[in-house]
């Protein structure tokens, strides 16, 4: 019963929270081209599970992004691990959708909601070699 | 850029106030990388990769529903048990052995000693969030079923009806 309670509750909450997240993906996709830009890409530990953060450098600029509602297990999936470049589709300083060349798996990446985290994030990617 | 409007003034000195980012200008485009007629959704794979986690999404989403309901049911079902076995169970008297305070992740449980049909017995009870703390020694009235006699309970565990306030921790306890 509690596993039909919080499986349920889960389903309930996250099922209708991908589908807000596909059609974002579908607009952005629709309206723009692929773009190719170099990216760099950290996890770091956020509580008890890993968050995938990229940062994507366009016309000079470093955009941090956080990778969306990506599971731990799937985030060697998205392939963005070993690559130097990727394609986006979006505006980097505010959401995009995001694969690896070559890969067809879409994921999403959102910008830091307050100036602290900006400052926070982008300091993940400075202290990277 | 947008007219400087006393609207968007607001959202500007909101976004301030909150120290949320202010909107970027409009951005200038990267390297694009051609596709068939310039959209991304065009290019290889993406159609079905959208395809793919929509169906999932809406996977999730009814095995969510489903199990759900199953819950609501199975609760009810609970529910209505319980309160059969306050109105029609045998009452004997009873005495607490030994009682366990819950936590977190479990519930408070207490195991008590009756005798029915001349036989003695200890079973233990799990009780809700709005059971009494009990002592050992103390007496109970022990509910048993007449026609499953070993399905007891003890009179006063349950104190809240399914669908009146507090009822999600007892069906979650019941049983």
């Amino acid at each position: 019963m509690v596993v039909a309670f919080v499986g349920g509750l889960i389903g309930l909450v996250s099922g209708p929270w991908v589908l807000f997240r596909v059609r974002r993906q579908r607009v952005l996709l629709t309206a723009e081209p692929w773009r190719s830009v170099p990216v760099q890409y950290v996890e770091i530990r956020a509580g008890n599970t890993k968050r995938g953060m990229v940062l994507i450098t366009e016309n000079g600029a470093g955009h941090p992004l956080s990778l969306v509602s990506t599971a731990r297990w799937n985030l060697g999936r998205s392939g963005l691990r070993d690559v130097r470049e990727a394609q986006i589709v979006g505006n980097p300083a505010e959401y995009v959708v995001i694969r690896a060349v070559g890969s067809e798996r879409l994921t999403s990446a959102r910008k830091p909601f307050t100036e602290r985290s900006r400052r926070r994030w982008r300091r993940l990617f400075d202290d990277e070699p | 850029m947008p007219a400087d409007t006393s609207a968007s003034r607001g959202g500007a000195q909101i976004r301030a106030r909150c120290r949320v980012n202010p909107r970027p200008e409009p951005w200038d485009w990267g390297a694009v990388v051609n596709d068939r007629d310039g959209r991304a959704i065009d290019a290889v794979g993406v159609r079905g990769a959208l395809r793919r986690d929509r169906l999932r999404a809406w996977a999730v989403a009814i095995g969510g529903l489903l199990l759900f309901s199953g819950f609501s049911v199975a609760a009810n079902v609970v529910s209505d048990h319980a309160e059969e076995l306050e109105s029609s169970g045998l009452r004997v008297d009873g005495v607490v052995v030994s009682y366990t305070a819950g936590n977190r992740l479990t519930s408070a449980r207490t195991d008590v000693s009756f005798t029915v049909d001349s036989e003695d017995r200890t079973e233990q009870i799990q009780l809700n969030d709005r059971s009494p703390r009990f002592t050992e020694g103390d007496h109970v009235v022990v509910l048993i079923d007449p026609d499953d006699h070993d399905h007891v309970s003890i009179e006063g565990r349950r104190t809240s009806r399914a669908g009146q306030s507090g009822s999600w921790s007892s069906p979650l306890s019941a049983g």
